[in-house]
């Protein structure tokens, strides 16, 4: 059973057609990178996904239900601001700007979302928060507030912050674009982590060492559409478009 | 070449100091030998029971009217910045007509409400059917209508602050929390109205000092405020500039209090921004910020 489905999503803003068909499925435990030149849809597609952004034509099940929507007289209905968020808890995502939350400290950072969910007690979501920071390497930096982080630790920290909702599926919108070169290595060796977890993750990426290195799939976008979705061997050594060709030579 | 460099001379800075300090010397002089300026007199009101009941008044009716200013500024706030275009009017149309009436003419239209609204009640309109009713003049008191008058006249300016404090935050912090799955309500309570505090509390702090002289407008309509008493008394003893001093000395008073408490408020309120904002201090720069803070 796939564990996210993307059914014909079209999305438009104003004029500007955005994405035009796109039909992706992921399995569980894939690591799927989604490549292709700024303004090819890849980070509204991942926003489909959580429901952060809704589709105009199409459908996004997450686990086999329906992200955001309703299915009633055989239209899609848009889901009631509570349950749409509900759905929320078992997605995931990590932002190019961290987007951390600046007058909270490291450890209020994490525990927001599931205090919020009341998904555990104060004292119990502390010690998970401990735990996770430890896993990203910031055991001891619980009480610092985002502005005394580096840009790599303010990225990690916001990877724990989505993983103490305990998701069954990771979003990444590139999480490294934003970070100093020497940076980069820190963030994407705690997401390679994750990924030999078995977590189900979808990473939106111009790192393409880490897609070769780390992703099941690599999934190129152009212009709203799904040009390749190929083993990353066969889509770097061996792409079956000009497109991709095309873009593999610029980057 | 000598490595040392010297210490800037601000020979300017001194002769202005001395020149300002020899005018308000002669200023203050001036009005403490004035003949027709009783001191005693000042002094004797300063303390009166009256004058402390119009006091009390004045700062219960500056914090209630602030807090019902700021209720109805959020929720207008809110409207104006919704994607309902029928709440977004309704919130241009209220900070338009209550920023556009002078403060003095809304509070003597709600102290004569009873001129042309002799009950008060509520139901519904053209059926003659009430739930309750009551006379005007039961309901809305003139300390009442004060209240009234000035929370709705403030909330206006409080909705704008309060826009402009929601729209500061950043895009990313709604993405964040909505990815977090809070829902509208615990995302504007947790993650957007704690930081647009710290860019609301200047301007807020502002208008709370401007509404807490704005209450003396109340005295056309007895409202009972200090500057009601004060012209209660010299109403009768003919000291109207004593009795005016008196005044101004406690609205003098209140306002460097509630400074005072901003300064605190926004010091909490800028958690976590302190970092950024802590500059190697200069001695230009220290300068600077006593000036701000005088």
């Amino acid at each position: 059973m796939s564990s996210v489905d993307v059914v014909n999503v079209h999305k438009s803003f104003g004029d500007n057609d955005i994405l035009k068909g796109i039909d992706m499925q992921v399995g569980q435990g894939e690591v799927v990178c989604l490549l292709g030149p700024s303004g090819s849809g890849k980070s509204t597609l991942l926003r489909c996904i959580n429901g952060l952004v809704m589709p105009d034509k199409g459908h996004v099940a997450v686990g086999g239900s329906l992200i955001g929507r309703k299915v009633r007289d055989g239209k899609l209905h848009d889901l009631r601001g509570r349950e749409a968020s509900v759905q929320r808890e078992r997605i995931g995502m990590v932002f190019q700007q961290f987007n951390l939350f600046p007058h909270l400290n490291v450890r209020d950072n994490l525990m927001l979302g599931p205090r919020a969910h009341r998904l555990a007690g104060k004292a119990e979501l502390e010690e998970k928060a401990g735990l996770l920071l430890n896993k990203v390497g910031l055991g001891n930096r619980a009480d610092a507030y985002p502005s005394q982080l580096s840009g790599g630790q303010q990225q990690r920290v916001a990877i724990a912050r989505a993983l103490m909702m305990e998701p069954e599926l990771m979003l990444f919108d590139e999480p490294t674009s934003a970070l100093d070169p020497e940076l980069v290595g820190e963030v994407l060796d705690t997401m390679r982590s994750l990924a030999e977890e078995g977590m189900t993750m979808i990473v939106v990426t111009h790192e393409m060492t880490f897609a070769r290195g780390v992703a099941d799939r690599v999934v190129f976008m152009a212009d709203g559409r799904i040009v390749e979705d190929a083993r990353p061997g066969i889509f770097f050594d061996n792409p079956e478009t000009e497109r991709a060709r095309s873009f593999l030579r610029l980057v | 070449m000598p490595d040392a460099v010297a210490v800037k001379r601000h020979y300017g800075r001194w002769l202005s100091v001395a020149i300002l300090a020899a005018i308000a010397l002669g200023a203050i002089k001036s009005l403490a030998e004035n003949p027709q300026l009783e001191w005693d007199v000042v002094a004797q009101y300063l303390f009166d029971g009256l004058i402390l009941e119009g006091l009390a008044q004045t700062v219960i009716l500056a914090l209630i009217s602030m807090l019902a200013a700021t209720a109805i500024g959020l929720i207008f706030g809110f409207f104006r910045l919704s994607s309902n275009p029928v709440l977004r009017t309704v919130g241009s149309l209220y900070i338009w007509v209550f920023r556009s009436v002078p403060a003095l003419i809304q509070i003597l239209f709600w102290g004569n409400l009873a001129l042309f609204a002799p009950r008060l009640g509520l139901g519904i309109p053209g059926t003659g059917w009430n739930l309750v009713s009551a006379p005007t003049n039961d309901v809305l008191s003139p300390f009442a209508a004060s209240i009234v008058a000035l929370a709705l006249a403030n909330g206006a300016y409080l909705a704008e602050i309060i826009r402009s404090g929601l729209l500061s935050v950043d895009e990313g912090q709604h993405l964040a929390s909505s990815a977090l799955g809070l829902t509208w309500w615990q995302a504007q309570r947790k993650v957007i109205l704690p930081q647009a505090l710290r860019v609301m509390v200047p301007p807020a702090g502002n208008q709370f000092i401007t509404l807490l002289k704005e209450t003396s407008l109340v005295s056309v309509i007895a409202g009972g405020d200090i500057l009601s008493k004060a012209e209660n008394i010299s109403g009768y003893n003919l000291r109207t500039i004593e009795l005016l001093i008196v005044a101004a000395v406690w609205y003098l008073l209140v306002t460097s209090a509630a400074t005072l408490a901003q300064t605190f408020i926004e010091r909490r309120s800028s958690r976590g921004h302190t970092q950024q904002r802590r500059k190697a201090p200069s001695p230009e720069s220290t300068m600077n910020e006593k000036e701000v803070t005088l």
